[in-house]
């Protein structure tokens, strides 16, 4: 009986999905949908299909090319509603092409095992700097206070999932903390903080992309940096440089500091299907520029799963201490006189 | 004493904003509707109007003051980010305001069916683009230091008497503006304080009423100035010190590249483009003011809407000709050279359909006329743009299609051209009590068409 109710639970644990870039791709899709037939989004479907095709079709080839079929299109998928909700623009084909110089930027500018840009974030920097004719609107999202708390509720599930919770928590609050440092200075009304707070780009940008876990820092400690960082860079480019965008701009700009920040600290890298696959690959066998490594890169199953991590689909917030492989000797008990 | 003490002084203050967004028909596409009305910003009696004209850093704010009142009581305080030169300082035409206030307003278009019986073809071919869519004494200076204001600079320009303020702190210059004459409205001081604190100085001006004399008009000009900055904003947030209600802006954009819009509000096309009853011709205003205040209260007031968007070379339909480059550069426009070709149409020739800058290729004027209707609350902060890389035409067109005048025996495709028209009929009655929240049976009346008939299979069963 008990071994049958358990049974139970562990057949619907199997059901949910591990990876919680699932859990991304449905909530990007919501809010892709939501943008389209609520916020008055000026994309073209046929934009969202090329960018999808497109960056699909560049995800293959490169599979293809360096056989690693068995990989699959997640991330690709991500990336694509990444792309479709920021980037804007009165052409056919500034969508494809961001897509495809994204899918193409994480299997050639990888450092240490982890390609170093956010795909979605590259390549929005790429079509807005380089092709004719797009923009970013930070603006379409609106300050609805509603429409905030679904993005912070969906982005916690996703986060949670990706077990990298600690650097969106960390970027909002050095972000509203600065702006609020900034209303208190200017002697504003706090009704600007709270117009910052409901602003669904920032929100968006703080769970489903600086959140990225492959494109973070391995450790909590840089991580936190890290999250500051972008923090700081942002509030600079937006008040003190007045100009647009300054999400994207400072994770891009901060970017380059993630491989120097790993090197300083080294720690464990990061699977998208919880933390014992890459538990089973050991960081240093990755550490090589260019060909995508066994278990590291994202979104690539571990080769093997152990019988005792097949149900947990549900890996707790993990701290490098309480939960990396413990490598130190097993204290005795008590010395027993 | 730099200004005689006025009996009260009146804060109208700054404004601001905005644009937006295009989407729409595109500039191969003719249009064959024949433009019949506008709707422009006269219909707003309280909306502030400013063009704005940027390209780089370098920026030229024109101000509309339609102010109504004794002169003397007239006061602007602007916070500008430098100590503006004489130079920089310009008076306006008040006709270049009317000019692109009637080029770009939300305009009204009409078609005529044509004979069923004969026309297929054309009708056809017309669905198809219907698819397109001074001298201070020394004690002055020395009270004006104690409050920590410096009188930067003072000016007589036109009729305006302008003082660029320095202030260390905000109660020092609510003191300032009080001890000279302006009346400050309570709150003054909490509003300039951000501006201070950003090192910000603040443009003043008053009326000189003899030099305003001397002009012989019976109205203020507008003022224009001309500065460099990395900010892209317009600061709005002091114009609400008086405010009673909600308040209406009316943005004209002036860019080289692309679309402007708003990157701290959404910034949203009007709904345009659609089919209304025919009726509405006769009262396209009252229409247009109930549709924005409509759609407005539907956002709550914090949207900021795009009512065109357009190359300033041509237009379809022409609400008014575009403007000359003489004109633009009475906007403000700084980057059109000086030996353009004339425009194209001659002021005062039948209104063409399309009007096509003479000589033109793209002009390098784009017009994004953005409309904003806000309360303090719901805009807590200035109006922040940037310039889009978006070059798709917008414009506010509503479109009226009148249905051909035969009989229905005609031939046998008039029965089925009268039914569609029904339909038509009908749509056209929900689509402007969509927009408008006006009630749907009275528009039906007002068309008189019959509610919806045989919309439902069983009411065509039983009938």
């Amino acid at each position: 009986m008990t071994l049958s109710r358990r049974g139970l639970i562990s057949a619907a644990r199997a059901l949910l999905p591990k990876d919680a870039r699932i859990f991304q791709i449905l909530f990007l899709a919501l809010l892709l949908t939501t943008g389209v037939l609520l916020r008055d989004f000026s994309l073209h479907p046929l934009q969202m299909a090329l960018a999808f095709a497109a960056g699909l079709a560049t995800q293959a080839f490169w599979l293809k090319r360096l056989g690693l079929e068995q990989r699959g299109f997640l991330s690709a998928i991500v990336t694509c509603c990444g792309l479709s909700l920021l980037l804007r623009s009165d052409t056919l084909w500034a969508h494809p092409l961001a897509a495809m110089l994204a899918m193409s930027s994480k299997f050639v500018l990888r450092i240490h095992g982890k390609h170093l840009y956010n795909p979605a974030n590259l390549g929005v920097i790429l079509a807005i700097t380089l092709i004719p004719g797009t923009w970013v609107s930070p603006g379409q999202w609106g300050n609805d206070l509603a429409l905030a708390v679904w993005l912070l509720m969906l982005g916690t599930i996703v986060t949670t999932r990706a077990r990298r919770l600690d650097i969106s928590w960390m970027f909002l609050g050095a972000f509203l903390g600065l702006v609020a440092l900034r209303v208190m200075l200017l002697g504003q009304s706090w009704a600007i903080w709270w117009h910052q707070l409901g602003n669904g780009a920032l929100l968006l940008f703080a769970f489903f992309m600086i959140s990225d876990p492959m494109t973070i820092p391995n450790r909590r400690a840089p991580r936190i940096a890290y999250a500051l960082i972008v923090a700081a860079a942002a509030i600079g480019w937006q008040y003190l440089l007045f100009r647009p965008n300054a999400l994207i701009w400072a994770l891009f700009l901060a970017t380059p500091l993630v491989p120097l920040l790993d090197r300083l600290f080294s720690g464990e890298g990061f699977s998208w299907r919880g933390p014992e696959s890459a538990r089973s690959t050991p960081l240093r066998a990755c550490a090589t520029f260019g060909t995508p490594p066994t278990a590291v890169a994202e979104g690539w199953p571990a080769p093997a799963r152990s019988a005792t991590t097949a149900s947990s689909s549900f890996p707790a917030l993990r701290s490098p201490t309480s939960a990396a492989p413990s490598s130190r000797p097993v204290r005795p008990a008590a010395r027993v006189r | 004493m730099p200004y005689p003490p006025t009996r009260s002084a009146w804060l109208f203050v700054a404004l601001a904003l905005l644009l937006l967004v295009a989407f729409a028909s595109t500039p191969a596409s003719a249009f064959c509707g024949f433009y019949v009305g506008k709707a422009d910003a006269k219909l707003f009696n309280e909306a502030s109007q400013v063009i704005l004209v940027r390209d780089g850093n370098r920026t030229v704010i024109s101000m509309r003051n339609d102010f109504q009142g004794d002169l003397s009581e007239f006061a602007l305080v602007v916070p500008v980010p430098a100590v503006l030169q004489k130079s920089q300082i310009h008076i306006g035409d008040p006709k270049t305001f009317e000019r692109i206030d009637a080029y770009s307003a939300p305009r009204l278009a009409e078609y005529f069916d044509p004979n069923p019986c004969e026309a297929f073809k054309a009708q056809r071919q017309m669905g198809a683009m219907n698819a397109a869519p001074a001298s201070m004494a020394k004690e002055e200076d020395r009270k004006d230091k104690a409050l920590g204001v410096t009188v930067e600079a003072r000016y007589t320009v036109g009729e305006y008497d302008i003082a660029i303020l320095s202030a260390t702190e905000s109660n020092g210059l609510e003191a300032w503006l009080k001890q000279n004459g302006y009346r400050i409205p309570a709150g003054a001081s909490k509003a300039l304080r951000p501006y201070v604190r950003q090192n910000l100085k603040f443009f003043v001006a008053r009326v000189n009423l003899a030099e305003q004399a001397k002009t012989g008009f019976s109205y203020l000009r507008p003022l224009q100035f001309a500065f460099e900055s990395e900010r892209f904003m317009l600061p709005v947030r002091l114009g609400m010190l008086n405010a009673k209600g909600p308040q209406d802006l009316v943005v004209y954009a002036l860019t080289r590249n692309g679309r402007v819009e708003t990157t701290n509000y959404r910034t949203v096309k009007l709904p345009a483009n659609v089919e209304l009853p025919t009726y509405t011709r006769a009262e396209f205003g009252k229409f247009y003011k109930a549709l924005f205040e409509t759609q407005s209260k539907r956002e709550d007031y914090r949207v900021v809407w795009t009512e065109y968007f357009w190359d300033m070379a041509w237009c379809d339909p022409c609400a008014a000709d575009p403007l000359s480059p003489e004109e633009l550069k009475g906007a403000g426009v700084f980057w059109l050279g000086g030996n353009e070709p004339a425009i194209g149409v001659a002021p005062g020739t039948a209104r063409p359909n399309i009007a096509l800058r003479a000589g033109s290729g793209a002009q390098p004027v784009m017009l994004t006329r953005l409309h904003l209707r806000y309360t303090p609350e719901t805009l807590p902060e200035d109006l922040m743009f940037q310039e889009t890389q978006d070059r798709q035409n917008f414009q506010a067109r509503y479109v009226l299609r009148h249905a051909w005048k035969g009989d229905a025996a005609a031939c046998d495709a008039a029965p089925h051209y009268f039914d569609e028209v029904a339909k038509r009929q009908e749509r056209e009655a929900q689509t402007l009590a969509n927009l408008t929240g006006w009630d749907l049976n009275q528009i039906r009346a007002r068309m008189s068409i019959a509610a919806a008939p045989g919309t439902l299979w069983w009411e065509r069963l039983w009938k």
